[in-house]
């Protein structure tokens, strides 16, 4: 089996997952207590409108009926209404996912290019003050939530230390023209460096606070998965042939060795849109998941089930990805992925 | 080759290291943190740094930032809670306009009259009122504003849902509403119906529900304003803020100081907000912060903390269809006991205790009756004459938190305590808000006893006393006792159906009075709103009011209507 015919099933099998995930949401949105339409018309709504909305919703039909409708709809391009917004959800979606997908990018890249540096840094100081320093760090950086780094930041860097700004994408309030959602994007598009660097200085804060969970993870992976490769034999092999230890590191060492630092990371992706909301709300960033949070809040059924979907392909998405790029790290795994299907 | 490979790999690292160290400096950009400075700023410095210009507006405009508990609905058909009302006073005018003082003034409306069987209301409109697109405001707006309103049945719809039987434009100028039954504060009521501009909303229509009217403008209505009202929308980002211009051609214009724009951030999170007051990037602080960021507030050079009396009462909602609490001594006990003295000045705050079924603050409050206060004695009196006298024990009392408001387990904890004292087990239940709403629905699963606060829907005692003690609302949160006394009914209807204000108010007193005596549910403390503000370079008229000693009604939203807000 090629690559690419390996590729297409897992796409396929994605398809089945979302599928039984909608499910699962579309049951598990209707249990939580509340009425949705009460909640979104407020207690004072005459019954008379909750009713109708409750119609409107179809949450006056069976389950089954409902779920059925809803997937009909879905499978035409339409999610519904939102409670909260009042406005389709795809338009909401499309309307905020670009801000948490641009969030989690910088995150991503943040864990990646200095969690594994600093993981390939411990391992080349094993045991001497630099990799007990980074190990401490990397406690820090695991046990500690992203929201609680969000507030250091916010209070060192916003309040104490002002050199940041404080919230939301940009300074100007319409400076951002939308093409493809992404702020600092959309600048580049239009050469606009001056709103370019804004919405960089803007997004730092917040991504840096949300990779530093992923970045410490990242950064103990490879250190320990670097150690445990330097006892192998073609270590051993390439030392005794009288390559320096540097050479050796990088060029036979790091490769192998960052493949479950890059497995992890696809897992990670989808953690960082789960962890995005409390640092969302502390930095007024108007993204998908505090979208999805105040949604579970209103039991906004419509919203709820298209964001879990979202996360959910995007989830399949980065994992398609990272599966691609192991394999294109270590030829084994593709191969063995082939023999084995 | 070796050293090739080897500087490769330091560049990874160093590359690495140097990012962090770059965004740990913040790209030290240029004068990026002059505006940012804490401490005492001089107040013309202040004006025009902290301001972020918004797209459009020219340099140094002054725009009022303030939070909300979350973005706004700006539909008038559609909004109603603090977020949108606060949007929607400043985007759109309506006939008649709520007072601090409690009465209401004309606006659109200059002047009106009422048929002496208090069933037609007639009005007379102000001529040359623009709205934002340059067209006339007529009568028939205002007709249409109140049908689409009755129509989509949501928003302030239940405010005039049942009592309006219909409304007609006798001429352009003339506006008759004809009610179903006579109704008091229909004139304070009438400050919510935020008149629409008909034709431009027509113009904007899109597929839906409502028949010929579609959607009724539902969809375009989300991000625009199709008002007559001070300000204007200049940008609505969903779940982030809206800012809003001024109405340059406003008929009632403009004082010298008045803001040029306002923006409202649909966020109240309270690391943000401490931080942006500090750094003078926020004007006006939300009322949801925690006591320790009140604290902090007013600790910041030029900030003030304020506190408003918005007619809110802090109940213990009893369920009189429920042993014990369908006793009224043992209700009565339940009240002696609260320590009123020791929760309005350590636990919570600039509350006040209450003082009667309503509160203090509303027009056609009873002053005579007495504050609420703890007697440890007549606790005991009034359980001696309960029925569940000598068997509490086997009467467990469960009172109910909102698990979404955390200070009030301080409050359910000291009921607990306090109750102990004269033999009441209390079990302390914590219960989030959505289940609760819930429980409230149906007689055997509303909680024998719940903290709740209720808010008075217009400025006058009529309104807590029909939502939390009238027989139609049981079954909702706000009335949980499910007392279904036809007796405190009468009473109330009677009252909101005088039109004399006067006779009203004496009917309102009648009904407390005789609420406090039957006793269905236990009035705590009066919750005032609290407000923090950078009272350096901004005269917010209320707080000016208050300064003054005089008293101030916040009615929703209206505290942050910008033509009473100026910078110094």
């Amino acid at each position: 089996m090629s690559s690419w015919t390996f590729i297409l099933r897992r796409m396929a099998w994605s398809v089945f997952a979302l599928f039984g995930l909608s499910l699962v949401i579309f049951i598990l949105s209707r249990v939580i207590p509340g009425d949705p339409a009460r909640m979104a018309l407020g207690p004072s709504a005459p019954e008379a409108a909750v009713t109708e909305l409750r119609r409107q919703m179809r949450l006056d039909q069976p389950l089954p009926a409902q779920y059925a409708g809803w997937l009909w709809a879905a499978l035409h391009g339409d999610l519904g209404l939102s409670l909260v917004t009042m406005r389709p959800v795809l338009t909401d979606i499309q309307d905020f996912l670009p801000a948490t997908m641009e969030l989690v990018a910088l995150a991503a890249l943040i864990e990646l290019a200095v969690g594994i540096s600093l993981g390939v840094l411990s391992a080349m100081y094993s045991r001497r003050w630099v990799d007990n320093a980074i190990r401490l760090l990397a406690y820090l950086g695991i046990v500690n939530p992203a929201f609680v780094f969000a507030v250091m930041f916010m209070l060192v860097f916003v309040y104490l230390w002002p050199i940041f700004p404080a919230v939301g994408r940009v300074t100007v309030d319409g400076s951002l023209v939308r093409t493809t959602g992404l702020a600092t994007v959309d600048a580049l598009l239009r050469g606009d460096l001056v709103t370019f660097w804004d919405a960089l200085r803007h997004l730092v804060l917040p991504a840096t606070a949300l990779a530093m969970n992923g970045t410490a993870q990242l950064a103990r992976i490879t250190r320990s998965s670097m150690v445990d490769n330097l006892g192998r034999d073609y270590v051993a092999m390439a030392t005794a042939q009288g390559l320096d230890r540097r050479t050796i590191m990088f060029k036979y060492l790091l490769r192998p060795s960052v493949i479950p630092s890059v497995s992890l990371m696809g897992l990670q992706f989808a953690a960082l849109f789960g962890n995005a909301f409390l640092v969302e709300l502390i930095f007024n960033w108007p993204g998908l998941s505090r979208y999805g949070v105040t949604a579970m809040l209103h039991k906004d059924l419509n919203a709820m089930t298209a964001v879990v979907l979202t996360v959910g392909l995007v989830f399949v998405l980065a994992n398609i990805v990272t599966d691609i790029v192991v394999a294109l790290l270590d030829p084994r795994i593709r191969l063995g992925a082939g023999a084995e299907t | 080759m070796k050293r090739l490979q080897r500087n490769a790999g330091l560049r990874v690292v160093g590359t690495a290291i140097a990012a962090c160290v770059l965004a740990a400096l913040g790209f030290a950009v240029p004068g990026a943190s002059e505006a940012a400075q804490p401490g005492p700023v001089p107040v013309a410095i202040v004006a025009q740094a902290a301001q972020a210009p918004a797209a459009g507006t020219p340099a140094g405009a002054r725009i009022i930032r303030f939070t909300m508990a979350n973005t706004p609905k700006i539909d008038p058909g559609v909004g109603s809670d603090g977020s949108s009302s606060s949007a929607l006073v400043n985007l759109y005018d309506s006939l008649v306009f709520p007072e601090y003082d409690g009465s209401v003034s004309p606006l659109l409306a200059t002047r009106w009259d009422v048929s002496s069987d208090g069933l037609t209301y007639t009005f007379r409109l102000r001529g040359g009122v623009k709205f934002h697109n340059g067209k006339e405001v007529t009568a028939d707006d205002v007709v249409f504003s109140m049908e689409r309103m009755l129509t989509m049945k949501q928003g302030y719809a239940y405010l005039f849902a049942g009592r309006v039987k219909s409304v007609s434009a006798p001429d352009k100028t003339t506006v008759r509403f004809q009610l179903e039954r006579p109704f008091g504060p229909f004139l304070p009521t009438l400050s919510r119906l935020y008149i629409l501009n008909k034709d431009q909303v027509m113009a904007h229509l899109q597929p839906g529900q409502y028949g010929d009217k579609q959607d009724y403008g539902r969809a375009w209505l989300a991000a625009n304003d199709a008002g007559s009202g001070p300000y204007q929308v200049k940008e609505m980002r969903q779940n982030e803020y809206l800012l809003a211009e001024r109405f340059k051609e406003y008929w009632g214009g403009f004082k010298p100081g008045n803001p040029d724009g306002f923006k409202l951030i649909g966020s109240t999170e309270p690391v943000m907000v401490r931080t942006l007051m500090s750094r003078k990037e926020l004007d006006i602080a939300d009322e949801y912060q925690p006591m320790e960021n009140y604290r902090s507030f007013a600790r910041m050079p030029g900030v003030e903390v304020v506190n408003y009396s918005t007619g809110k009462l802090m109940y213990v909602a009893t369920n009189t269809a429920k042993p014990p609490t369908d006793d009224i001594h043992f209700r009565k006990a339940l009240s002696y006991v609260i320590d009123y003295d020791t929760l309005t000045k350590m636990v919570f705050p600039d509350t006040k205790p209450a003082v009667g079924p309503v509160s203090a603050a509303l027009p056609g409050h009873d002053a005579k009756l007495p504050a609420a206060k703890q007697d440890l004695e007549a606790a005991k009196r009034e359980l001696a004459q309960s029925k569940y006298a000598g068997k509490l024990d086997q009467y467990p009392v469960d009172l109910v938190w909102v698990a979404e408001t955390p200070d009030r387990e301080k409050l359910a904890l000291s009921i607990q305590a306090d109750a102990a004292k004269v033999g009441i087990k209390v079990n302390v239940i914590k219960t989030p808000w959505v289940a609760v709403v819930e429980q409230a629905s149906k007689p055997e699963t509303t909680p024998m006893a719940c903290t709740v606060v209720v808010s008075p829907n217009y400025s006058e005692a009529g309104a807590l006393l029909g939502a939390a003690f009238h027989s139609s609302a049981t079954g909702k949160w706000e009335n949980m006792t499910w007392s279904k006394n036809a007796e405190i009914d009468k009473l109330i209807e009677e009252a909101i159906q005088t039109t004399d204000r006067q006779q009203r108010f004496e009917r309102y007193a009648v009904a407390q009075r005789r609420i406090m005596e039957l006793f269905p549910t236990i009035p705590v403390f009066e919750a005032p709103e609290k407000r923090a503000y950078q009272a350096s370079y901004i005269s917010w008229q209320p707080a000016e009011l208050m300064k003054a000693g005089k008293p101030v009604l916040a009615v929703m939203g209206y505290l942050n209507y910008m033509r009473n807000i100026e910078y110094k």
